[in-house]
């Protein structure tokens, strides 16, 4: 399967940009999107029922269509964490608070969350497959695996691919009681620097296009996405992936990066150091979550990460923990949710 | 009449969230729906709440909205008629 | 991993709670002899209580722990209770056992997820902070993996009111291309106060008892419930019974509206199509179709265009078997999908309740009485939601 068209919209400087800058852009706090001009992409009366998330969603998604020089693709998959959470957040506080009087249905249906799915469905008049994937942080990689199922199974030649999730400072609250997130005040500039616990939040929308096919335009082509739910035995763990990893074609030596989900909380972040200190120790080690902060589908923003430095041959010097020598041919991506939902996903150059 | 149809419009503007839209833009007299303004079944719902919410108006068959939402000129004058 | 297009995929367990049944035993009972399970609201507290007729499930949350024995405090969500009784009933149907080698996974389908349990306390939040990581769709799936043992592929998924049937589709795929030997999917929604206020917005809530396809419709009538199937390749069968086999499936949109059906239900004529292209199947060999059938005046008619296209006319039996249940949303798809199943396994055809009148513009006649007997080889059902997601399943007698 490859890649032929990622567009991000994400806490830094990335709608329809080729490369992060060197220059992280410093969010003290919730590590909100940065937006395009929606008017640009939207009439007035399409705006109406909108929501941010929808907004965001729906552009890198049209975006991502143009860049792949597609009109129509035989299949939209996404992955969501929870949704459309404003409009969920809107109905369910309307409802409490007025007594479940004079509600009205906009907020409602939008809360739904293959919404934006459906959105891009109706934009560009789409009537083939499409589902929306919605398990915690593997959201965005079960909506990959789909893919490469459908591919495989020859119902569909180019399919559009997404990992939406907002965050709203609602949740952002919410959550603070169960101490998720750092303790304020905090900035994405720290997120690894000091020994703590909790994460900083982020959000983003990204969108890919997949054929089966290798085109003029293809960036990279996945190799592997592998999904563990949980495991018993670490050494049995390691056994499993690099037997994956060498079923799909290329060794685990052969692995320049791999792009750990570090996000600076204590408690998950070992679970990477089991990996990256032991079957990934020859490779070269970067995080990515400074950048776009902890969110349910923050593993699609690595993989567009991922798909820029094979594009432009250069990666930000921020992102490594330890540099690989020589060109990077190879990057795996690793995501999990303390040792729970572990996910990879391998692409080559 | 003349006083409701300004307000009229303004309260839907606020209730479908029709951002950079001003009263003026809105033709009383012309089709609220498709190839109107392109209001559709949604919209209709939502003006029913802004009809029970401001006016106390209770629409219990959202096919009553048909003739009702045709503009803002009929939907004034039904709310002129029904008003409490 | 290799797919591999003609590798059979059979149904081996089904479990099933809603409004008529905590079991397949006595979900089956309730069908024959018409038994619906629409009543008002008294597990949940709204002001709407009174004016809505609802397929509740009577069972306490206490009583379903109570049932599966669940020791401690812990407050699952009533959305993960169903699901988990429906999945050890398929789970124990079809003879399962833990670690037995066999690669076994669950997959789910909800729309309201923790959503039950996080409206109570959501603006009074007290000491139990669960319901925050309870709230995620995940996480009913997770507890189910947890309570059967089964981790080799976990996942979820939200298509609104196809989600039940888009969990089977995915489940029979990942046994085709050899990721999984067994599948265990479904859907599974409980009635909540957001989608009970979110449906009356829409006003496509009947006051009375529902009755689909009829010519005075008026709505539908929310149901909770869960229905989960048990999925197996030829190689984990080992020789015990199976129920059926999945012949058909697809997922197609209607791209039309967000809550809307396109006049001529093209969305549903193509789920439906592909389904059956996909089953080998001619029209004529399906015996009976379990209907989307909310009793919304937009769904019913537009369904019924899309059936009258694709058969040419001839529509097969049919019938909408939510005037028993009410609408489980996410669970609805499991559910009818049960149904299916049992209307192979005992060759019965159930009855569309409360019909009376055809609706002129498609002059369709449902089954109203119970057919015994009937002949039934291959069923079809559909399930339809929000975001113009339509989706079918054919599962054909073996």
């Amino acid at each position: 399967m490859y890649i032929n068209a990622a567009i991000a919209i994400s806490p830094q400087d990335t709608f329809l940009k080729d490369q992060i800058a060197d220059e992280v852009i410093e969010h003290n706090g919730i590590m909100k999107t940065i937006l395009p001009d929606f008017k640009e992409y939207f009439k007035p009366i399409d705006l109406r029922r909108m929501s941010r998330i929808i907004k965001s969603g729906t552009t890198t998604a049209l975006e991502c269509l143009k860049e792949a020089g597609i009109e129509k693709p035989d299949a939209i998959i996404t992955g969501t964490g929870l949704g459309c959470l404003e409009d969920t957040e809107s109905f369910l506080n309307k409802m409490i608070d007025n007594n479940e009087g004079l509600l009205t249905p906009t907020a409602f249906i939008q809360s739904t969350h293959n919404t934006i799915g459906g959105h891009v469905a109706l934009t560009v008049q789409c009537n083939e497959y499409n589902v929306a994937y919605v398990h915690k942080t593997i959201s965005f990689e079960t909506a990959l695996l789909d893919a490469v199922l459908m591919l495989g199974e020859g119902k569909a030649e180019n399919i559009l691919v997404g990992g939406i999730d907002e965050m709203t400072q609602e949740n952002y609250e919410l959550k603070k009681r169960v101490n998720l997130w750092k303790k304020e005040p905090f900035s994405n500039l720290n997120t690894y620097k000091s020994d703590s616990e909790g994460c900083i939040p982020g959000e983003g929308a990204t969108f890919f296009n997949v054929t089966k096919t290798r085109k003029a335009n293809s960036y990279a082509e996945i190799k592997m996405v592998e999904l563990v739910h949980k495991y018993e035995n670490i050494d049995d763990f390691k056994k499993l992936i690099e037997n994956r990893i060498n079923n799909s074609g290329i060794t685990i030596n052969d692995i320049d990066l791999v792009l750990f989900g570090y996000n600076g909380d204590d408690n998950g972040d070992a679970y990477y150091d089991l990996l990256k200190d032991s079957i990934f120790s020859k490779s070269g080690h970067a995080y990515y979550k400074h950048l776009c902060g902890e969110y349910d589908t923050a593993p699609a923003f690595a993989l567009w990460l991922a798909v820029k430095i094979f594009k432009t041959g250069k990666a930000p010097d921020n992102i490594f923990i330890k540099k690989p020598e020589g060109e990077i041919k190879n990057i795996l991506i690793y995501n999990q949710d303390i040792n729970k939902n572990h996910a990879f996903m391998l692409l080559s150059k | 009449m003349e006083e409701l149809i300004p307000k009229l419009k303004q309260q839907i503007i606020e209730q479908l969230n029709l951002e950079d839209m001003t009263p003026d833009d809105i033709d009383e007299k012309a089709p609220l729906f498709n190839e109107g303004l392109g209001l559709d079944s949604i919209d209709a719902l939502e003006l029913i709440v802004l009809l029970e919410r401001e006016y106390g108006i209770k629409m219990e068959n959202p096919q009553d909205g048909k003739k009702v939402f045709y503009s803002v000129e009929t939907l004034a004058q039904f709310i002129l008629e029904n008003k409490k | 991993m290799q797919f591999d297009k003609d590798k059979k995929v059979f149904v081996t367990g089904i479990g099933i709670i809603s409004a008529i049944g905590t079991n397949a035993k006595e979900t089956l009972s309730s069908l024959e002899h018409k038994k619906h399970g629409i009543s008002q609201i008294s597990h949940i507290k709204t002001i709407h209580k009174d004016e809505l007729k609802v397929g509740e499930i009577k069972l306490t949350n206490a009583e379903i722990k109570e049932r599966l024995n669940l020791q401690g405090d812990n407050t699952y969500p009533r959305t993960t209770l169903l699901a988990i009784h429906a999945a050890k009933e398929a789970y124990e149907d079809a003879g399962l056992k833990r670690n037995d080698g066999f690669k076994t996974g669950v997959i789910l389908g909800t729309t309201v997820g923790g959503m039950d349990k996080s409206e109570v306390v959501y603006k009074n939040i007290g000491e139990d902070l669960s319901f925050i990581d309870s709230h995620h769709c995940g996480y009913t799936t997770e507890r189910v993996a947890d309570f059967l043992g089964a981790h080799d592929f976990v996942s979820s998924l939200s298509t609104a009111c196809s989600s039940g049937v888009n969990a089977i589709l995915l489940g029979a795929r990942l046994i085709k291309h050899g990721i999984l030997d067994r599948a265990i999917v479904g859907g599974t929604d409980a009635l909540s106060k957001f989608t009970i206020n979110g449906f009356r917005t829409l006003m496509i809530l009947h006051t009375e008892h529902s009755c689909p396809f009829d010519k005075n419709r008026k709505g539908l009538n929310l149901g909770e419930g869960a229905g989960i199937i048990v999925l197996e390749s030829e190689k984990s069968l080992n020789g015990k019974k199976v129920y059926c086999e999945l012949t058909g499936y697809a997922n197609n949109n209607d791209a039309f509206h967000q809550t809307a059906s396109s006049p001529d239900g093209l969305g549903p004529y193509l789920s439906m199509k592909n389904a059956l292209e996909m089953s080998g199947l001619k029209p004529c060999e399906i015996d009976y179709i379990n209907v989307h059938g909310t009793g919304t005046d937009n769904n019913d008619v537009t369904e019924g265009l899309a059936m009258i296209k694709l058969f040419d006319g001839k529509v097969p039996k049919f019938s909408s078997t939510k005037a028993f249940t009410g609408h489980a949303l996410g669970g609805a798809g499991g559910i009818e999908s049960v149904f299916s199943i049992l209307a192979i396994e005992h060759d019965m055809i159930f009855p569309n309740l409360n019909f009376k009148e055809a609706i002129p513009e498609i002059n369709l006649i449902p089954v109203t009485e119970t057919i015994k007997n009937a002949g039934v080889k291959n069923v079809m059902t559909n399930s339809f939601g929000f975001g113009g997601n339509d989706s079918t399943l054919i599962f054909s007698k073996v």
